[in-house]
């Protein structure tokens, strides 16, 4: 493919972008903006060096030069805006946003609703004719089952900074219990919400069998989000990890997942099981005996 | 010149120009455009108004009582003024520096790009209640540049697939849509050997080969990966639909009643599905509280589940 169209693009958003910044930009953070080498980056400033009318006068010329680490550039009042977006950038911002419009709590899916909106409407013609039809194509799923009234209810408690009254069921030791929580931030991990206890404990939003408003909290309760976040894509790998053999190879799951890593291993068909620790392995074996007895125990 | 220098320095010209420029002037302005027959300037004049156009920056002819000549369309051109809040920065940021962190997300050069444009930084995303994260599988993440290629241009897909029962055959697929669904890409698209819709997992994908040029065939109107997907994968088109009866624990039915509707009196639903597999997972992670009693080849496959997992847990088959 011709390296042209990527050229023209970086360097149409390139002018306006350093002109921007008085005192330049760093080599650095064009290289990671443009998704381009050091080595790219300098052949590209040296093929444009110098863009103006060909007959023009070196006052109407685009000047754009490397010094002291930084780019700069000097500008006749010329390519002061960057390009609308094209396909590829519209498509990517509607992809990034699409989960936060379905299944998720009103007023974050009404903002990523509307801001997807406005993206489109800032798009080029021929983006706007083709993107949005590959960006219906080209989807990051959010389809957990979280119900809205669910979810309408926690993002109230939160935005109300109250606690709530849930029915909630602990799939791992399969017991459905009531109990008080107060809610310090939703979660979204592989398409599903969670909500983030005050005592930093997670609850998979589609579990909660009820939740009412409870009474107001004094204050609200101080949780890493972001902690909590990355311990629920890494299913917690903490001391109490279960170790899952999968051919030649054996992986750890986090215990915090004990009925995820159950049902995973159950669709691998035999292709997976759980090695240690001893107790999450009898667990497996129990529970599978025992739905066997009762599926070859007796017609329905 | 180059094409690039020249295609830059086409725009620059007729930027800077108050009035529109005709091909006469720019037959002067350009060395490139002067020299050869009238027609073949035309065509190449016509063959860079169009890779133009293709990244958005518009060319229009003006032709009227007072003016006739080229001008740079600068409304269609140049991002407009806008103004973010707050809020919808944090909630951008938010989404992008998920999709970034994403294995195989196909769109990450475009996307920090866009974000540029935006004046948005991916790291900006200190937003008190909210955090994202999508975290898919890394097998078959290196596909997923390739097949949104194919997916854009609308091209044909050949690539060799496992299927989970681990047979594997050669596919053909006319390449409708990827998506990321609980850690995982897909491709959905037309499936030339079965002749109809199918869904594959891009970990289950070796080499797959993108035909070149297109677009090789027409999507469905209406059709929408959103809006297909956004059925339970229980109507993933994996066989022709059976009906299956499943007795839930009235405690947990909450669990499945938005995918499977409601129960009957006694706590028995009849769900509709043509992914089986699906439906026996489903049923067996409600352990003890659900029982799938027909039809009797859906029963077969849950024992037949149930005595691989103990086979693998006892004999070590894993």
């Amino acid at each position: 493919m011709s390296r042209l169209p990527q050229d023209l693009t970086r360097f149409l958003f390139l002018v306006p972008y350093v002109a921007q910044h008085r005192n330049g930009v760093t080599v650095r953070e064009l290289e990671e903006i443009l998704s381009i080498s050091r080595k790219e980056l300098a052949t590209l400033l040296e093929r444009v060096a110098m863009v103006g009318a060909p007959d023009g006068g070196p006052d109407e010329l685009v000047e754009i030069f490397l010094e002291g680490g930084r780019v700069h550039v000097a500008l006749p009042q010329r390519f002061t805006r960057p390009p609308r977006f094209d396909v590829r950038e519209m498509v990517a911002l509607l992809a990034a946003l699409a989960p936060l419009r379905a299944n998720a709590p009103p007023s974050i899916g009404e903002r990523a609703n509307g801001l997807s909106e406005r993206i489109a409407a800032l798009a080029s013609e021929r983006a706007a004719a083709i993107g949005k039809d590959v960006g219906d194509r080209v989807q990051i799923l959010a389809d957990g089952a979280e119900r809205p009234g669910v979810l309408h209810t926690l993002e109230t408690a939160l935005r109300e900074q109250r606690a709530v009254e849930a029915e909630y069921w602990t799939a791992g030791r399969d017991e459905l219990s009531t109990r008080r929580i107060e809610p310090a931030g939703l979660v979204q991990v592989r398409g599903a919400w969670y909500l983030i206890g005050g005592d930093a404990k997670t609850f998979k939003v589609e579990r909660f069998r009820s939740v009412a408003l409870g009474e107001a909290m004094a204050e609200a309760p101080d949780v890493d989000l972001e902690e909590a976040r990355r311990r629920l894509e890494e299913l917690d790998l903490g001391d109490g990890a279960v170790h899952v053999k999968v051919g030649e190879r054996t992986f750890r799951w986090g215990s915090g997942g004990a009925a995820g890593t159950r049902r995973w291993v159950r669709a691998q068909r035999g292709r997976a099981a759980i090695v240690s620790p001893p107790a999450a392995k009898a667990a497996m074996v129990d529970e599978v005996r025992a739905l066997l007895e009762r599926y070859e125990g007796h017609e329905p | 010149m180059k094409r690039l220098e020249r295609l830059l320095d086409l725009v620059h010209v007729l930027q800077s120009s108050r009035e529109p420029v005709t091909l006469s002037a720019l037959k002067e302005a350009f060395a490139d455009y002067s020299g050869a027959n009238d027609e073949s300037i035309r065509r190449k004049f016509e063959r860079d108004k169009a890779a133009l156009a293709d990244l958005g920056i518009v060319l229009r002819y003006i032709d009227d009582e007072e003016r006739t000549g080229y001008v740079l369309d600068t409304e269609a051109t140049y991002l407009p003024e806008f103004e973010l809040g707050e809020e919808d920065r944090a909630l951008l940021a938010t989404a992008a520096q998920a999709a970034l962190a994403t294995p195989g997300f196909p769109h990450r050069r475009a996307l920090r790009l866009a974000l540029a444009k935006l004046g948005t930084d991916p790291a900006d995303d200190e937003r008190a209640l909210l955090r994202v994260g999508h975290r898919a599988e890394k097998a078959g993440a290196e596909h997923v540049e390739a097949l949104s290629e194919a997916v854009a241009e609308r091209r044909k897909v050949r690539f060799r697939y496992r299927r989970a029962d681990g047979e594997t055959a050669e596919r053909e697929v006319d390449a409708y849509g990827i998506f990321l669904r609980e850690g995982a890409w897909y491709l959905i698209g037309h499936d030339h050997a079965r002749d109809a819709m199918r869904v594959f997992r891009a970990s289950r994908m070796t080499t797959p080969e993108v035909s070149s040029g297109g677009p090789h065939f027409e999507v469905p109107e209406g059709f929408s990966v959103a809006e297909y997907r956004a059925a339970s994968p229980l109507r993933w088109s994996v066989h022709e639909p059976v009906v299956a009866e499943v007795w839930v624990d009235p405690e947990v039915a909450f669990l499945v009643e938005r995918d499977w509707g409601e129960a009957d009196g006694d706590g028995v639903f009849r769900v509709e599905t043509s992914n089986l597999d699906f439906l026996v997972d489903q049923v067996l992670s409600l352990g003890r509280r659900a029982e799938l009693r027909s039809p009797p080849e859906a029963r077969a496959r849950v024992v037949d589940t149930l005595r691989a997992v103990l086979a693998a847990h006892e004999g070590g088959t894993a």
